[in-house]
């Protein structure tokens, strides 16, 4: 094996690939990723089994053939080599891999390439095509709802439902649960419990190309997301997801719509009264405020009024406020709407009209959204440049249990 | 690289295992229960290489080729369906069982049955064992889980009573020297029998461990020690000394010098007691002239002390004593011995208190 390239593609498809590699591994093979060079196209190839990502590039091939060398110490090479052209070769005796860039020589060991295992295939099964930005908005409104333990599997993916022409994702830890519904889906009508991080690490290597369309191929056991020409391959949760549809309620006893900007700040200053822990806000909905207060023991109490404009009863209610935070920070609109169905029972949190450009890709508020909200400054993360996420038409509802108040 | 074929001494339960593969009435739970260097490790190894082994013929047969990818990949510890859980410091414990759990609730990755070895099953900790009871009763399919332990005792019978019990023995020292030398013959070399003699004692039962010594650095030292004990009568101080230098900072190489030392007093010790009958129980046979010389010149006294010191030191170095310093008295003492001087014996005191 041999080949030279330039260093800036090569270190891009080494992170990229480095993505799946997992820092605590049983088999020595998977802390390495796979260079296989065929045809003038180098594949780098990384996997802890679960998640496999495989990225191609053209390089200038003397000799193809293939060899595993260790992720980390790699990518610190590649990253710190003083000229822009690479050159690496194996020694097929020594299992030596040679790298040379300008005057700087290493020479370190390499596993052998039939070691490492193939990515799995998905298989027949169905395609979807959706652009970049929108996958990149169901990933980012949902997956962060997804428990994080090993001990219920079902909860910590997260639910992609094709059907009647709509996308919907969804995740939930049996606290709060976050649904994304996106318009553009695809005819047939498919289900998909994707794991969490995984999408997380799609949503990653989703660089900003508007136009890019990512292709998804939705197998019985794995799934397979092209985006370019980079491969994520991944096992999908062989577990049932909650009925969610059911739980989602429908009518409410209180209506409160607030400025996001401001309660999510309040929500902060009142978290600053517990390091690390969570800090339980009670909220009380009156006709044209919300009182937000707060009370750890041994700590100190915590209170603030904000403006605010609702309907129904007035109401009590109690919540995490990390939960609240979570889709707060994640909602781009200048005000949210919050629904409750009691003190006791589900309440949920929605952006205040039609869902706005997303802060990642800064856009300004939607004008409905802006009108709602009289006295509401302008997000500044959100000034700036248009993106085609604002027309995207997306539905965002997050539904979060709450807490007895002590 | 060790299939069945090469796993020797283990006959019994190679026959056992390999039937149970051939007409697939193998268990998913298995416990492999033996002292430590018995190959309980590697029968699992190759227990898992027979069960994935991409040569159907030899699956069939219920053996591994040892050529195949999945073999190969085995023997590397990298099959993605072969996972060996060894203690984290002291003990596997409750994170190990739940990966093993979700582990085992995945579809085999590649081969055809995931295979679990869990390395000293004896230091499961309570919780992680009662978690895994579960998986034992009724694994999902096509999951076989190998526990290997040296002491039952150590052991929750509920996850005793889950696993079918194959039990390694340690190897027959006569047994072992014969597949020595006939794996040497086969690779067309020849060893010393004297040196493969010794090192089969010293392995405690174990092929591996044998091998290694027979193989490796165990001749020259055998030599060493033997031109020490003929040849001390004669030496100087400053000789002893000498001699001690070679083993500056190579504790492992000392340890098994003071092991051979005690095997040639101990020769000394059976033909000064048997004389002529001596000669079938010697570890040196092939030294048995010269051996009787110096037992002649040795009181019975002088041997016993002498065997004494070398315990004695052998058990200063596993507490870390510097390695030239254990030596330099352990020869300076035992020259005194042969002299027939009486030389006291530090360690009673050391140890009676």
């Amino acid at each position: 094996m041999f080949f030279r390239c330039e260093r800036e593609p090569f270190l891009q498809a080494i992170q990229a690939a480095q993505r799946a590699v997992s820092s605590r591994t049983t088999l020595p093979i998977l802390s390495g990723l796979l260079l296989n060079l065929e045809d003038g196209t180098l594949t780098v190839t990384g996997t802890d089994l679960d998640l496999g990502i495989e990225t191609q590039f053209g390089v200038e091939q003397k000799e193809p053939g293939a060899m595993v060398l260790d992720a980390r110490a790699l990518a610190d090479i590649v990253r710190r080599l003083p000229d822009r052209q690479v050159e690496l070769s194996l020694d097929a005796a020594t299992h030596l891999a040679r790298i040379t860039s300008g005057p700087a020589h290493f020479e370190i060991h390499s596993l052998d390439a039939a070691d490492y295992p193939a990515l799995p295939d998905p298989g027949e099964g169905l395609q979807w095509s959706v652009s970049y930005p929108v996958l990149r908005q169901l990933i980012r409104f949902t997956t962060f709802a997804a428990a994080n333990d090993d001990t219920r599997a079902s909860l910590n993916g997260a639910l992609l439902e094709l059907e009647d022409g709509e996308a919907h994702m969804v995740a939930t830890d049996s606290y709060r649960l976050a649904l994304f519904v996106q318009p553009q889906g695809a005819a047939t009508s498919v289900k998909a419990l994707i794991p969490a991080q995984t999408l997380q690490e799609v949503a990653k290597l989703l660089v900003d190309v508007p136009e890019a369309q990512a292709q998804i191929t939705l197998g019985k056991s794995h799934a397979l997301f092209q985006l370019g020409s980079t491969r994520v391959v991944t096992r999908l949760i062989d577990a049932t997801f909650p009925n969610y549809r059911q739980i989602i309620p429908a009518s409410f006893v209180t209506e409160t719509v607030v400025d996001r900007l401001a309660l999510q700040s309040a929500l902060e200053r009142a978290s600053l009264l517990s390091r690390g822990g969570a800090v339980i806000v009670k909220m009380e909905i009156s006709a044209d405020q919300l009182q937000i207060s707060a009370s750890v023991p041994d700590e100190g109490d915590y209170r603030e009024a904000l403006p605010a404009q609702s309907t129904g009863e007035d109401l009590e209610v109690a919540f995490n406020a990390r939960y609240l935070l979570d889709a707060l920070r994640v909602i781009p609109n200048a005000a949210v709407r919050l629904r409750c169905t009691g003190s006791r029972s589900a309440s949920l949190l929605m952006p205040e009209g039609p869902l706005a450009g997303g802060p990642a890709t800064a856009t300004s508020p939607a004008p409905d959204a802006a009108r709602q909200q009289g006295d509401a400054p302008a997000a500044p993360e959100e000034a700036g440049g248009a993106s085609a996420e604002s027309a995207s038409g997306g539905r965002f509802v997050y539904m979060v249990m709450p807490v007895m108040y002590r | 690289m060790y299939s069945f074929e090469q796993l020797a001494g283990q006959e019994r339960n190679i026959r056992f295992l390999r039937g149970a593969i051939r007409q697939a009435r193998w268990i998913h739970a298995y416990l492999f229960l033996g002292p430590e260097g018995t190959g309980k490790k590697t029968l699992a190894l190759a227990f898992a290489k027979a069960l994935n082994c991409l040569d159907q013929q030899a699956f069939q047969a219920g053996q591994a080729c040892g050529m195949c990818r999945s073999c190969q990949k085995i023997e590397h510890g990298n099959h993605p369906d072969v996972h060996l859980f060894q203690p984290q410091g002291t003990a596997l414990r409750i994170d190990q069982a739940r990966e093993i759990r979700r582990l085992a609730e995945l579809k085999p990755y590649e081969g055809r049955y995931k295979v679990f070895i869990l390395d000293q099953a004896e230091r499961l900790t309570a919780e992680a064992a009662n978690s895994l009871l579960k998986l034992l009763e009724e694994p999902p399919d096509r999951c076989a889980f190998i526990l290997l332990a040296s002491d039952l005792g150590a052991m929750l019978p509920t996850v005793v009573s889950r696993c079918v019990t194959v039990r390694t023995q340690p190897v027959p020292t006569a047994q072992m020297e014969a597949i020595l030398q006939e794996r040497a013959r086969a690779d067309g070399r020849e060893l010393d029998p004297g040196d493969v003699r010794v090192a089969c004692a010293l392995a405690e039962g174990s092929v591996g461990k044998a091998r290694d010594l027979a193989e490796g650095r165990l001749a020259g030292l055998r030599q060493a020690a033997l031109q020490f004990v003929l040849n001390v009568g004669r030496w100087s101080a400053a000789d002893c000394l000498d001699f001690s230098a070679h083993w500056e900072d190579k504790r492992e190489e000392a340890g098994l010098l003071i092991q051979l030392l005690q095997g040639i007093y101990h020769d000394l010790l059976w033909i000064k007691l048997a004389s002529g009958l001596a000669q079938g129980y010697l570890l040196h046979p092939d030294q048995a002239p010269a051996l009787a010389e110096a037992a002649r010149t040795l009181s019975l006294d002088a041997i016993l002390q002498s065997l004494q010191l070398c315990r004695w030191v052998e058990r200063q170095l596993d507490r870390n004593l510097s390695v030239r310093l254990a030596l330099d008295v352990l020869l300076l003492d035992l020259r005194e011995c042969f002299a027939g001087r009486d030389v006291p014996l530090v360690a009673t005191e050391y140890e009676g208190g």
